[in-house]
Parts: C-alpha cells; structure tokens; sequence
C-alpha cells in the first residue's frame, strides 16, 4: 500500500523536479577546495580560518547579504558558519553590547503585562495610506559581507521598504556604521583591507503582486485565527520561541496597525515560558518593556528578548542574546547574536 | 581500516551532487556551492555519528541548514517561478500537459510546507517511505500518515472548484 502510492506520488510529480536534469553549477575544481577547507578548517582550530578566509578574494565593492533567513539561527548554521569565516587575530568576535534591563519588581505574569498593553494598542487610531513604510535595523552573527562574515566588528544593515496595497513596492538595503567592541577589533577590521570602500545602498522595485513577502494576505487580527497564520513556515514543533521568529518576521514586512499590534501581543501573551523582565533603553534610546524567552531550538541556550512600547504595544525591537553558553562560538558571553530594531513602522501615501 | 578523513571524503564524492540537487529544489536563489559546503562541514563535524546508509541522514542535516535560507519568501516566490518556467520549458509543445502540469504546479505550491516536503522526499530525492522518515526526522508511522495525507490534500487542490451556485443549493447551507 504505501509502495504503491510511492510510486504514485513520483510518477504524478516527477514533472515538476527543478532539479531534473540539473548539473552541477560548481567546476571540479571548486568542489575539491572545499573539500580541502571542510577537513583542514574541521581538523584544527584557528589556524585554518585563516587560510579559508584567504581563499576567498575580497571585491572591492561592499554587498551586504540580509534577511530573515540570514539572521535565522538553526544548529547546522551555528557550525557551519563558525569554521568558514573568522580572524586569527581576535580574542573573540564583535558582538554589540547587551541590552541594561532594569528588572522589574512587577511580579504579574508576562501574559497579563502583555494582555494589559494589547488593551491600550487597539484604542489608538491606525494610520491611513496606501504604503506601509518600514525601516529596520538589524545585525547578526551570521551577517555576511561580500558573502563572507565579517568577526572583527558588528555592522548592521538597514533596511527601508514601502510596500503597496496591490503588493508592489521597493526595498532598500544599505549597511550601517561598523561598532568595534575594542581597538584591537577595530586594528584587525582595518588589517583586513575592511575600511573606506564605498558602500552604495542596493535598491529593488516590485510590481504589483511581487513584493518580497513571507505572507501575502493579510493577517487576520483575532489572535486563535492568527496563532494558526503565524505557524505558516513557522513549525511549531519548535517551540514557543518560534512564535517570536515569526513576530519578528511577521514586522519586517508589514506595518502592525493597532488591531494587529494587539492580536499579536495577546499571541505573545499565550506563550509558555515567556517573563517579564523589566524596563529597557534600546539601542535608539527608546524606552520599552523586555519580555523575554528562553528556547535551545538553535542549538544553545538562548534568550529571545522582544522589547515592546508600553504605551502603544508597538515592537521596538528583537534580541538573541547567548547568556550561559557559547557552545564553539568564538564569543564572550554574555553576547547579543543578533538583533533587529523597528525603527519606522508607518502608512504613507508616497513611496519612496 | 577505514580513517574518518577517507570516509568522509566517499561520502563527499557520492553525495555532493544529491545534496546539490536537494538544494536546488528548495531554495532557488541561494549560492548553493556554500550551503552545500555547510551541510558537508555538519557532516564533518559529525562524522562518528553518521549512519549507514548515510544519505537520508544527509538529508536531514541539509534540511537543518537549508532551514533558515526557506524562511525567506523572496526565495519561494522564485522557486515557485522556476517551477512554473520549467513547466513551461519543458512542455511547450504539449498544450494539454502544459496545462495540466502547471495545474498540478500551482497545486502543489497550496499545499503547507510539510505536505511539499513529504511529496518531495518521496518523488523528487526517490526516497523509501522508511529512508524519508529519516530525513525528515520523524518516525516511520508519522511519515507514513503524512504522506497519506500530503496524497489527499495534492488531489483536493487539483479539483476543480465547485461554482458558488451549486454550494447554495446544497441543503443545510443557507
């Protein structure tokens, strides 16, 4: 029975392979360095990233590499990407300086805090336009530049987007101010060849219907109707920190008109696990209440840290922060791994 | 005997196109010389551990890496496309396949993830039900009723619509 719809199911999809009939995009030759890389940069600890980073020519012109799939942390990426980039020279990687949370004496559950916040967004008056305008700010581990990660310092990408009602719109990206946690990452960044190329931002028109979304209807606000919405291409085998992936992805596309904004903070609001954990100042000055996650479905202990408006509920900003273990990273603990900050989320009647 | 190093490198000379072709199916747009070279480098990383036969399990460290690239909808969108060009390619000169494959395409599209996945291990990386159990990490039984299911679901996305009339005149709907 189940050979049979087996072979069923190949003989009715078959047709539809991509890949059938592909050949190999990479030469020979290409294949056998990274063979050579995979076993020496495995073998040994730093001395091989150095040659691997080598091995890669640096162009001048610098493209950063971004996005949800980008700052996305999974278990294999942690490995993968920990031996195919990094300085010999550094102690430890760049990584930003964590969030000062003032904790909170408030004892109530984050739930009731989050519900109480969800109260006051759906009162307020949503704004009016054809274009949802968004920046966002954002820095990861895994950030690439020139498809290479850069360890010798933190440079955040810049995303602005204007996306239509009738789905078209432009995105552009442009990579942001390097930080240095120290002179001596900042020696190693300037060593590196890694300073003063110019750095023009990448901009990309949409049709109608093409802008570049993860969901292309709209979100229903009842927040049952959109735990369910959220859960596409959000497995919920992974855990409540999923959710969150999907909060945050969920704000990188589309503006969170107060119904919205307060159907996701009551989501958020069901999530076992999540505290409370006080009062922040974020990497814009903006003040805003952290709730915080504790998930290992990366890999390592993490904590998920989404630091909300208290007075309107809108999402200010996203951490990942590692605070106990850093597994093979070469980081000091406690190190933020990535973060987003929500700079704009607004309608506009103009695009950009 | 044989020296993790020695087998690891046959299974990077066996699999490397498989894993290649794996990549390709699902993220379009990505450099898929470098999440190729991820996925080995898991392998590496693992090697005592891998299985024999180890290309299931390949797979379910691709899927693993691949994970955060499928996140992206940009990339679907152009997946979704090459699915649709390749229809197109491929069939020019068979109108009625043309129309139906393209038919059977956006079919499979509608479906959730999971069903696509389970559809594709089966008909695209040629898996056993019980070896794509495996690379989709879950136990044979739960794979089996996915794919039951992921059957079911492909077939009703492949009906025609029923007209909005003849749903009115159906008993117990107004």
């Amino acid at each position: 029975m189940l050979t049979r719809m087996a072979t069923e199911t190949r003989d009715m999809l078959k047709p539809l392979d991509p890949a059938a009939g592909h050949r190999s995009a990479v030469p020979e030759q290409d294949r056998q360095d990274d063979l050579r890389r995979i076993l020496a940069a495995s073998a040994h600890a730093d001395p091989k990233r150095h040659a691997s980073r080598a091995a890669r020519p640096r162009t001048t012109g610098r493209r950063l590499a971004w996005g949800s799939g980008a700052a996305a942390v999974v278990a294999g990426a942690v490995v993968a990407t920990l031996t195919l980039g990094g300085s010999p020279s550094l102690a430890y990687e760049a990584t930003p300086a964590p969030l000062v949370i003032t904790l909170t004496s408030d004892a109530r559950p984050a739930g009731e805090v989050l519900r109480e916040i969800a109260g006051r967004a759906e009162k307020l008056p949503a704004t009016t336009g054809a274009y949802q305008h968004l920046v966002t700010e954002s820095w990861s581990l895994w950030t690439r530049i020139d498809d290479e990660r850069v360890v010798s310092a933190v440079v955040p990408a810049r995303q602005e987007s204007w996306r239509g009602d009738d789905g078209s719109g432009k995105v552009v990206v442009a990579s942001g101010e390097p930080y240095f946690p120290s002179a001596e990452h900042r020696e190693a960044w300037e060593d590196d060849g890694s300073f003063g190329d110019g750095d023009k931002p990448q901009a990309e028109t949409f049709g109608a219907g093409q802008f570049p979304a993860m969901w292309k209807d709209a979100p229903p606000a009842d927040p049952a109707k959109l735990a369910d919405w959220l859960a596409i291409a959000h497995p919920r085998e992974n855990g409540p920190a999923e959710t969150i992936v999907a909060v945050t992805d969920l704000a990188r596309e589309r503006v969170l008109d107060p119904a919205l904004r307060a159907g996701v903070l009551r989501v958020l609001a069901t999530l076992p696990g999540m505290t409370h954990e006080g009062a922040v100042v974020d990497r814009m000055g903006r003040h805003g209440e952290a709730f915080v996650l504790v998930s290992d479905f990366s890999g390592l202990p993490t904590h998920y840290t989404l630091v909300v408006d208290p007075r309107t509920g809108e999402l200010l900003g996203y951490e990942k922060e590692l605070r106990t273990e850093a597994g093979k990273l070469d980081v000091k603990l406690p190190a933020v791994i990535g973060y987003d900050l929500f700079v704009a989320a607004g309608r506009t009647s103009q695009p950009g | 005997m044989t020296t993790d190093e020695e087998r690891f490198t046959v299974l990077y000379e066996h699999h490397y196109a498989d894993v290649e072709r794996y990549v390709v199916r699902r993220a379009a747009d990505v450099v898929a010389r470098d999440v190729v070279a991820d996925v080995f480098l898991v392998i590496w990383r693992r090697i005592g551990e891998v299985p024999e036969p180890a290309l299931p399990w390949i797979y379910g460290v691709a899927r693993r890496v691949l994970a955060n690239e499928l996140r992206g909808a940009q990339r679907r969108r152009q997946l979704e496309q090459k699915v649709a060009a390749h229809v197109d390619d491929e069939l020019a000169d068979h109108a009625d396949d043309v129309a139906s494959r393209a038919a059977l395409a956006a079919a499979f599209e509608r479906l959730p993830e999971t069903d696509r996945e389970t559809l594709r291990l089966i008909a695209w990386e040629q898996l056993s039900p019980r070896d794509a159990a495996t690379a989709a990490q879950c136990s044979f039984a739960t794979f089996a009723m996915r794919l039951h299911r992921a059957r079911r679901r492909l077939r009703r996305e492949m009906a025609p619509a029923v007209p909005p009339t003849t749903l009115l005149a159906q008993p117990g709907l107004n």
